[in-house]
């Protein structure tokens, strides 16, 4: 297992450095200067020339790449041209927020997942599958931005309940500022895991092994709970590692309708700005983090699979 | 007293599962039954609708989609109309079975021990040491070497053959009446079929079981049954004693079978083969179901579903009876 993890790590250094080249040469090539977005309308072409010379805009690209390249690898992720604070400490400041949303969104979603999820395959073919495997499909198909747009109309705007700015002020308890992004989030990635939770459970109430815990006599809750879950755990687990993953890219578009301050308002917020440094060092914190959540998923699953888990420790 | 030899009786047993192409008649009217302390064979080709009986007994088939008619006796009570309850009782107590596919009959995930000690704990009122201390004896009693280590291991970590006699061992937790085994050495290398089905024969003297053996291997039937019942496109054609059906088949369809086995003696080696194709369950024959295939046939057979009767003598108070117009 040990030296699994040693080698997906070393994977994981060419992928986080292609990240952050393909960052850069995209940034480059979205029109638009930095130094006039920044200076604003009103900045005079020296002015501008100034700003270009200083933060090193003017050098050839391949300099470009490698001066940032180079600070990236000794885990220096530059200055954000616009705040003038390092990205690190902007970063340091955002996660936590990203992180509250993201955990509760995988929690809860998980959560409602699984069990909708069983309730549809144990009532199969009856109305409550129908009606769950119908909200999925919904969940599915509508568009984060979409659900976070309504649910800030129908609880901010017409009830009244939530405030509609989502940044976090003296009197306004946290559970008000959280309940709308994490409700985005279990109706967006909860179907998923219902989907699979629901078919790993039909397909394994097939096995002949679920005959042979019926042929002990064991009754169908015992079947369903005792044998059936917990060979579905392994399909589950893998469909959670994902949606970690989901939750944490979701977390941008649902912190950007919301305005909430998390890295994903972080990272719009800068590509908007055209703050190179921003955008390079977020994207690339981001892409180590999904690479962790992957890599985690991938030691649940093994501790879940006794198949693996065993292999895993002969060899 | 005759009637209380019988702890197992089929009376007209049906079983249709309609699909979309129409209703497969996999069991298409079957009487038969099992004595105290007997082997019963059952044997017949693939697709016969040996498994489909076999479950209708444990009332493992999901009905609906299955429509089950006639009755099963077990004990004299119709366990096809129990409720819940008596069924969850007798399953896995008095009435237990091995299934065709070891390698994927035990749950992956859960440990031997376990799984083997899940069916006492729910039948008997033991702690769980005991349980798992019942458990290592069994394993025992199923031969398998390094039985303590077994205990804590995981279904993938064994062989076929292993987890046969682990099927073996939990089937007999509970010191079940009848044991049921659908072609428990089917799946298995030949030399593990022989140990397995030697195995079983010992097994079910040392526990006093009637065991129904199912399998579509005469050399099988041969090895460990007394009685015999050939089944093909879902009725009994024939029922006899193993030793006068071997010497006197009186289907023709049992000669065919039997003129499949390779002899020793037959220089050639070449199987002898029934012509044609086994009966599409969802288009059984309205007269004889072995009648298309059948060498000896008449308008007689094709027009009427020949009744199972006596013939000849009992052997040992066991009948030798055939659906055969001709016999
Ligand atoms: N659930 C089901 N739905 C529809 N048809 C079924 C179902 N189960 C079994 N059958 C059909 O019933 C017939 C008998 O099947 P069965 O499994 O009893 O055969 P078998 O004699 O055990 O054969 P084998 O030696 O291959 O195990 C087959 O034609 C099969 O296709
Ligand atoms: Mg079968």
């Amino acid at each position: 297992m040990g030296r699994y993890i040693l080698h997906r790590l070393l994977i994981a250094i060419p992928t986080v450095i292609g990240v952050f080249l393909a960052v850069f040469l995209i940034m480059r090539m979205v029109p638009g200067d930095p130094a006039a977005i920044i200076l604003g309308k009103n900045a005079t072409d020296e002015q501008i020339e100034l700003y270009r010379e200083q933060n090193g805009l003017n050098e050839p690209f391949p300099v470009q790449i490698g001066v940032a390249l180079g600070k990236f690898l000794t885990g220096d992720l530059g200055t954000s041209m616009v705040s003038r604070r390092t990205v690190i400490s902007l970063i340091k400041e955002r996660l936590p927020r990203t992180v509250e949303l993201a955990l509760w969104g995988l929690g809860l979603s998980t959560l409602v997942g699984v069990l909708l999820g069983i309730l549809a395959a144990v009532t199969r073919g009856k109305w409550p599958d129908y009606l769950i495997v119908g909200g999925a499909s919904l969940g599915i198909s509508l568009p984060s931005f979409y659900i976070a747009l309504m649910l800030l109309l129908l609880l901010g705007a017409k009830l009244g309940w939530i405030p509609v700015v989502g940044t976090p002020r003296e009197g306004v308890s946290n559970f008000k500022i959280l309940i709308a992004p994490v409700l985005t989030m279990v109706i967006g990635n909860s179907a998923m895991t219902l989907r699979t939770t629901r078919s790993s459970v039909l397909e394994i109430m097939r096995e002949n092994f679920i005959k042979t815990a019926r042929a002990k006599g064991l009754d169908e809750r015992a079947v369903l709970f005792g044998h059936a879950l917990k060979a579905a755990a392994i399909p589950i687990v893998t469909v959670v590692g994902y949606n970690l993953a989901g939750c944490f890219g979701g977390a941008i578009i649902i912190e950007t309708v919301f305005t909430r301050p998390g890295i994903g308002k972080l990272l719009i917020d800068a590509i908007n700005d055209r703050d190179y440094a921003v955008v390079q060092g977020t994207t690339a914190f981001i892409s180590i983090m999904l690479i962790a959540v992957n890599l985690l998923t991938d030691v649940v699953y093994g501790l879940v699979d006794p198949r693996i888990r065993i292999e895993a420790k002969r060899g | 007293m005759a009637e209380d030899a019988r702890i197992l009786e089929i009376n007209g047993l049906t079983v249709r599962f309609p699909t979309s192409e129409g209703v497969v008649r996999a069991v298409d009217g079957v009487s038969l039954s099992l004595d105290r302390g007997e082997t019963l064979g059952v044997v017949g080709e693939s697709g016969c609708g040996k498994s489909v009986m076999l479950n209708s007994i444990m009332r493992l088939l999901e009905a609906p989609p299955a429509r089950i008619g006639g009755e099963i006796l077990y004990n004299g009570q119709d366990i096809l109309k129990m409720p819940k309850r008596e069924l969850f009782r007798i399953r896995g107590k008095e009435i237990t079975m091995i299934f065709q596919e070891p390698m994927t009959s035990l749950n992956p995930v859960i440990k031997i021990g376990p799984q083997i000690a899940e069916t006492m704990l729910l039948h008997e009122l033991i702690t769980k040491d005991e349980a798992s201390a019942k458990a290592l004896e069994l394993l025992r009693q199923v031969e398998i070497p390094n039985a303590e280590e077994c205990l804590g291991k995981y279904p993938h970590q064994l062989s076929g053959g292993m987890r046969q006699r682990v099927m073996i061992a939990m089937a007999l937790a509970c010191k079940p009446q009848i044991l049921l085994a659908d072609e428990p050495t089917t799946a298995l290398d030949v030399t593990i079929q022989a140990q397995i089905l030697a195995l079983l024969r010992k097994l079910k003297d040392e526990y006093h079981m009637s065991m129904m053996i199912v399998t579509h291997d005469l050399g099988v039937i041969a090895e460990v049954s007394e009685r015999v019942v050939v089944f093909y496109g879902g009725n009994v054609v024939e029922e006899a004693p193993t030793r006068a059906l071997f010497d006197t088949p009186l289907h023709p369809y049992t000669e065919g079978l039997l003129g499949c086995i390779p002899h020793l003696s037959t220089k050639t080696g070449r199987l002898r083969v029934i012509e044609g194709n086994v009966p599409n369950p969802i288009d059984l024959p309205e007269g004889c179901v072995f009648a298309p295939r059948c060498p000896r046939r008449e308008r007689l057979c094709v027009e009427e579903r020949p009744a199972l009767k006596e013939v000849g003598d009992a052997q040992g108070g066991k009948r030798h009876r055939v659906a055969c117009h001709m016999a």
